[in-house]
């Protein structure tokens, strides 16, 4: 009796096993090939070193990250768009369309069930979710390069491949390249004033901008002198705030930033903020990488040196 | 390993001012620590000018009197309270629950204390208070609800170890979820509620020594003077009532004040962990478990311990922090799986 059951269980464990393996292959039917309206494809690698293969005019959009927001809009692709993170809120227009999660969490039914012509996701996707995606036969290409404004130039001439928008995408970095030749030229010669730039600060520690930041180098180049340089990565401290006393603090303008800062104590008392020079930006146009960084450098350079804007 | 049982009192309170002195001096020397290189030298010239009203020649840096005065001073002062209020919780909730394992982070203590302020800040309540009292205010609501919880799930009285941390563990667990919870839908405030579970001293000012000043050391030393009941929780309620006195009331007592000042000690630095766990046991393995000689001991070891925790924490990196709490679970960790293991064997 023994042997017989043990047959038993032997069979039907096999049973299964087949049955759930035919089950998988049927549904999990691997696909980067779309049905796309002008029949005709690209070949793409992505940021992520996957080779896919994209229909090439996508009517279709979903973006995966607010910095590529911007960018298919300032394509001139804004119309072509159907999906947006939570997070997307530059232009305004990016708000009358859909929200599908955010970055790290998109909806990936929802998204399943909008059926995209192509999915551009940036970083904080996980590669799973990609892959999701993909199984589901929906283009996905995540694309995102060097914090450097080399690297924001291929991301827009990406997206514009992608979009089969590669005139635009040349245009918009000639434009931004135009702008800050001439921010260099104002300010070039000129004493850079000692810049302080708040991430964040106060109970839950100091964070800014180090050295080997994007934002490092967008303050350089607005003609002042980050005293956060001489550390890498974003963790610094209130002592050597006061210490090095900055002669600017730019801090963002949502959240309540600017007042928090000049409310607590030991930072409301900062030279910089007694004399009126905590500035609160739009921190958007130096976070995300995109058009917007151009304009971001001429801010800051309008705060450091006035004078050479008039 | 010997315990100095002496019974004189002369010897412990002498011990004790030296102690005092040494911890004194330990601030001291440790105001000169931080990112900001400043000397020892410079610290003294700089502290002492304060103090005796001297005025300074140029060769001073202006930034520096700034940071030590107005920066270090405080978060000092506060690392030293913070480690004296958990140090006293923790005995105090020790003799309380009957139960070496008892802490108020380990109970869940620190989690209500700082779920309330969470709550408060996020729902507003915290602004409803005048000035700066509304964030203890928080923090306390929240510490005795869960210290209510704590205590009468675990039965009023003593219980064994394994039920007393299971339900200490489920409180933490629940309202860590709650804390998630919160955050998840009050993304624009992440921060604040961030800070509360994760213990720093890097926001000290002198504002929060306000707070934590009067309560804490009053509520250490009203503490202090019930340290004969303290004594007598441990041996049993009955033994305990044949000497004529009603346990009941002052165990009440005991467990407000301890919250009160746990809850005093997260408002101002978030939570921190094991202090209180460790530094009892430590001191009653060298003077022994009577809570008059123990308690004065335990007080100054607990301010000593994280006065060092911080001073390490914010000097060994060149330019930033670690948590504190960090600091202080490497520590207590390994500690309190030892005892885990040593009393095991007792019970059994």
């Amino acid at each position: 009796m023994k042997s017989r059951s043990l047959i038993v269980i032997v069979l039907s464990v096999l049973f299964l096993m087949a049955a759930t393996s035919l089950f998988s292959a049927a549904a999990g039917e691997s696909t980067t090939q779309t049905v796309n309206p002008d029949g005709n494809f690209l070949e793409f690698t992505d940021s992520y070193g996957r080779d896919v293969i994209i229909p090439s005019k996508p009517l279709t959009i979903v973006s995966l990250g607010p910095n590529v927001t911007e960018i298919i809009f300032s394509l001139g692709k804004g119309n072509n768009l159907i999906g947006r993170t939570q997070f997307c809120d530059y232009p305004a227009e990016a708000a009358s369309i859909e929200a599908v999660g955010n970055m790290q969490e998109p909806n990936i039914e929802r998204i399943i069930e909008l059926n995209p012509d192509i999915v551009i996701a940036s970083t904080h996707v996980s590669p799973e979710k990609i892959g999701l995606l993909e199984k589901a036969g929906i283009a996905t290409v995540g694309i995102y390069n060097d914090s450097t404004f080399e690297g924001v130039y291929s991301t827009i001439r990406d997206i514009g491949k992608v979009l089969g928008a590669s005139n635009n995408a040349e245009r918009l970095i000639f434009e931004m390249g135009i702008t800050i030749s001439d921010v260099t030229k104002r300010v070039a010669g000129k004493s850079k004033p000692s810049i302080y730039y708040v991430v964040g600060f106060g109970d839950w520690g100091d964070f800014t901008a180090g050295g080997d930041t994007f934002i490092n180098q967008m303050i350089e180049l607005a003609g002042g002198n980050n005293i956060a340089s001489d550390v890498n990565g974003w963790s610094y401290s209130l002592e050597k705030i006061i210490e090095k006393d900055p002669d600017y603090i730019i801090c963002s303008q949502f959240w309540g930033t600017k007042e928090s800062f000049e409310t607590t104590p030991n930072y409301k008392d900062l030279r910089a903020v007694q004399e009126g020079s905590l500035i609160a930006i739009d921190n958007n146009i130096l976070d995300r990488q995109g058009y917007r960084n151009a304009e971001g450098v001429k801010t800051l350079a309008m705060i450091f040196h006035p004078e050479a804007f008039k | 390993m010997k315990t100095i049982k002496s019974n004189s009192h002369s010897l412990h309170i002498v011990m004790f001012i030296v102690l005092s002195l040494v911890l004194c001096l330990a601030l001291l020397v440790f105001l000169s620590f931080g990112t900001a290189e400043i000397s020892f030298r410079e610290t003294i010239r700089i502290i002492s000018g304060g103090i005796f009203s001297r005025t300074f020649s140029e060769d001073i840096n202006q930034s520096h009197i700034y940071i030590l005065w107005q920066v270090r001073m405080p978060r000092v002062i506060i690392s030293i309270l913070v480690g004296m209020a958990l140090a006293a919780a923790g005995t105090v909730f020790q003799a309380i629950f009957r139960n070496p394992m008892s802490d108020p982070f380990i109970l869940g203590i620190s989690s209500g204390a700082a779920f309330g302020v969470a709550l408060g800040a996020v729902t507003g309540f915290m602004v409803l208070i005048p000035g700066i009292w509304g964030l203890p205010i928080s923090a306390f609501v929240g510490a005795i609800i869960a210290t209510l919880l704590i205590y009468f799930l675990s039965g009023k009285m003593q219980t064994s170890t394994s039920s007393l941390l299971l339900s200490g563990i489920a409180m933490n667990f629940f309202l860590s979820s709650l804390m998630s919870m919160l955050l998840y839908f009050n993304r624009d405030r992440i921060e604040n509620i961030i800070f509360w579970s994760m213990g720093s001293f890097s926001s000290a000012n002198w504002d929060k020594c306000l707070i934590g000043l009067p309560i804490i050391l009053l509520g250490i030393l009203s503490l202090f003077y019930f340290r004969r009941e303290l004594d007598l929780l441990l041996i049993g309620d009955e033994s305990a009532r044949t000497m004529g006195l009603s346990l009941k009331r002052v165990r009440i007592i005991l467990l407000i004040i301890s919250t009160l000042i746990t809850a005093a000690a997260v408002s101002i630095s978030g939570i921190i962990g094991f202090v209180g766990l460790i530094i009892p046991h430590i001191i009653r393995m060298i003077v022994g478990p009577k809570h008059r000689v123990m308690l004065p001991y335990a007080i100054l070891a607990g301010g000593f311990f994280t006065l060092c925790a911080d001073t390490f924490a914010r000097s060994i990196l060149p330019s930033s922090e670690i948590p504190v709490g960090i600091i202080t679970s490497l520590a207590g960790a390994p500690f309190f799986i030892y005892l885990l293991r040593n009393k095991r064997r007792e019970i059994l």
